[in-house]
């Protein structure tokens, strides 16, 4: 049963309300309690249940808010045991699924802790709460909502957490208007490692965003980013908040957050008190980020909607060249989806830092970045994978060197030389052994079929163009062994050769090419056809073909790599059907 | 799709989409999808990927259909003009795919339980 677990990061708002208002606060307007008729409780343990019916498990469920402080504190004792006792319930599934065993856990801006402290010692509740740095800023942009100031309250409210011995750490969103007070940041972080019990170790930065901030701050540029990032190490490193200078502090623009996850709508949920599920706190309240409802929607449907609404999001723009030539896009995988559609960029917002970071931590450049950036395209992007299939590395020469090194060659394998027209379509023919895909027509019995091929072909690898002439090699689908080597190839059916004396005479349209229709061959040799497999036709010249076998002969590395027909070729299936009407 | 195609182009079309069942495990009503959008749509294409199929018009998605590929193949392109499948390209050996070991929410900051 363990196999089909799957596992979740889930966030829960057990309410909107909020007791501040934070200048830039990403949820707006929207903190404020929800009508529902669901209780906190209720919706919680609802959803773990309907989870668990489908095979779904939270390895970690952490509160969230509006501010959670808020609850009641029967309310808040009441989650807070319900998720310690899911911990205790379910901790040899989610040890099996390799995750660790935690505490519950809150993010809070802490200015109403004091209200559930006993609930908090009595289950070890670990706290993540909120700052500005410097601290000078923080009774600026963090107020209440009738605009009062809370550091005061907020420094007490820390002292309160000395106790517990469950980590308690802070977290600083810096926008430029903070970022401008790098020394005074670097004082105060000095000043709440010494005077607080926060672990300072345990601390992190956000970087913030100016869209939800009413023109009142605004964002720091990728090299402010890295200016804040290198002064951090001058001031730290070697000090005895080293390790969180090289591990927490930066840590989210790492490798091991959402937003560096290929699909994060595999794993991250945030489950509101009315039951509306959305990606996190970045997506909560916006549509595009809305993964359905626990009372409404099955688990199946929540789930298949996150995986496509983050893929659509992943594609709302094209992919980067940047990201495309990135030796590190195995660590980034772009970036989380939400900032770049805000910004309209494709890349992360974050980029410069993270590439800084990436080198500082010791984490090596892809060897085959071609072959990450084809797999993630295959996942991930909505661009067509035929134009990122890389080129195989072989010991020897590879076919496209011997080519290039034989001009003689050249036409054998050119991709202009021939043209086949169905109908009104027309297609390029390339050589089956260069090509990376495999092209299939359908052709019925009112299909028009016509081989283009260039004039100057005859004239290739021939002393004289009136002996050569277009050579037309039809194999069936079906197979069959041949020879001494007892290898099964294509059944041949037939091989027609069509001389310059005769491509002379007829008309064709294209300027500069022979044309040639293959409607009475295929006619001809359907009855021989597969109608289950694909079919196959090949051209080329007489001449050029004899230059093959010759070069077969001569060369090992060659004949290795071109043992099936080089030719240009189309395969295709044959519909032997009547319209019935 | 159970309606008689008309024309031939409507019978290559209907075999194209009962082939595309070659390549991925799709239900009756999803290959009817498929049909109508190309039917619908003369410049519709089809990109099959690893796990789903993606209806593109001018190349903006209009639908996505969850579908895995089978094993030996690693896509397909198809139009009403074209049927391309991708053999399955097989990395070297110093490379491997991984989808990210990401176990934090950023914003979250709780990376004192955080499971990693």
């Amino acid at each position: 049963m363990e196999n089909t677990i799957k596992y979740i990061h889930l966030l829960y708002v057990p309410t909107m309300a909020c007791n501040m208002g934070c200048k830039y606060c990403y949820l707006e307007e929207n903190t404020k309690e929800l009508k529902t008729s669901h209780g906190c409780l209720e919706t919680l343990s609802y959803a773990i249940q309907k989870m668990k019916e489908s095979n779904v498990v939270p390895f970690n469920i952490s509160l969230h808010g509006g501010e959670v402080t808020t609850l009641s504190k029967e309310e808040f004792e009441s989650i807070i045991a319900f998720i310690s006792d899911y911990y205790e319930k379910n901790k040899d599934i989610i040890l099996k699924g390799g995750f660790p065993i935690g505490h519950p856990h809150i993010k809070t801006n802490l200015y109403d802790l004091e209200k559930h402290i006993d609930t908090i010692k009595k289950y070890n509740v670990s706290i993540s709460g909120s700052l500005d740095l410097p601290l000078s800023l923080h009774n600026q942009y963090r107020v209440t909502k009738g605009n009062e100031k809370t550091l005061d309250r907020i420094l007490k409210n820390i002292s309160l957490l000395e106790d517990i011995p469950n980590k308690k750490k802070v977290s600083a969103t810096i926008f430029r208007e903070h970022f401008c007070h790098l020394d005074e940041i670097i004082e105060d972080i000095r000043y709440l490692d010494k005077n607080t019990c926060l672990d300072m170790n345990d601390f992190n930065f956000m970087i913030g965003f100016d869209y939800n901030s009413c023109g009142l701050l605004h964002h720091i540029t990728e090299e402010e980013q890295l200016t804040l990032y290198r002064k951090m190490h001058e001031a730290f490193d070697g000090t005895n908040l080293d390790s969180g200078v090289n591990g927490p502090w930066f840590d989210e623009f790492g490798p091991g957050y959402c937003s560096n996850c290929d699909n994060c709508g595999e794993k991250f949920f945030l489950l509101e008190k009315n039951g509306d599920i959305y990606s996190c706190v970045r997506g909560q309240k916006q549509k595009d980020y809305y993964y359905g409802n626990i009372y409404e929607d099955s688990i199946e449907t929540i789930l298949k909607i996150a995986r496509q609404k983050i893929f659509l999001n992943h594609n709302k723009e094209e992919l980067s060249k940047e990201c495309e030539d990135c030796p590190y896009l195995y660590l980034c995988k772009t970036g989380c989806p939400f900032v770049k559609n805000v910004y309209h960029t494709n890349k992360s917002y974050t980029c410069k830092l993270q590439q800084q970071m990436y080198q500082d931590r010791g984490y090596p450049k892809d060897e085959n970045p071609k072959e990450f950036l084809y797999q993630y395209v295959q996942k991930m992007r909505k661009e067509n994978s035929e134009n990122y299939l890389p080129e195989k590395k072989e010991e020897y020469p590879s076919l496209k060197e011997i080519i290039t090194q034989d001009s003689k060659l050249k036409y054998i394998y050119d991709e202009n030389s021939f043209l086949l027209k169905v109908d009104e379509q027309e297609y390029p023919l390339s050589s089956q052994i260069l090509k990376k895909t495999r092209d299939f027509i359908y052709l019925t019995k009112e299909s028009k079929v016509t081989i283009y091929m260039k004039k100057s072909l005859l004239k290739e690898e021939c002393d004289y163009p009136e002996n050569n002439a277009l050579y037309i090699m039809l194999l069936s689908g079906d197979l069959v062994t041949y020879g001494d080597e007892n290898r099964e190839k294509q059944r041949h059916l037939m091989t027609h050769q069509v001389y310059k004396g005769v491509l002379d005479r007829i008309p064709s349209s294209k300027e500069g090419y022979y044309a040639y229709s293959l409607d009475s061959l295929i006619k001809e040799y359907q009855p021989f056809l597969s109608l289950e497999k694909a079919n196959n036709l090949f051209f080329t010249t007489t001449a050029l073909r004899d230059y093959h076998y010759t070069k077969q002969k001569n060369n090992a590395y060659y004949h290795l790599q071109a043992i099936n027909l080089p030719f240009q070729n189309i395969e295709f299936y044959y519909i032997d059907e009547e319209l019935k009407s | 799709m159970n309606k008689e195609p008309s024309t031939y182009e409507e019978l290559i079309l209907k075999k194209r989409c009962i082939d595309l069942t070659r390549y991925y495990g799709l239900s009756q009503e999803e290959l009817d999808k498929i049909y109508q959008f190309l039917l619908t749509n003369p410049n519709g294409t089809v990109v099959g990927k690893l796990e789903s199929l993606l209806l593109q018009v001018e190349n903006q998605i209009v639908a996505t259909i969850p579908a895995k590929c089978i094993a030996g193949y690693d896509g397909l392109n198809m139009s009403r003009v074209l049927f391309q499948v991708i053999p399955h390209y097989t990395p070297s050996s110093s490379s491997s795919y991984s989808g990210g070991s990401s176990s934090n929410n950023n914003n979250n900051n709780n990376n004192n339980n955080n499971n990693r």
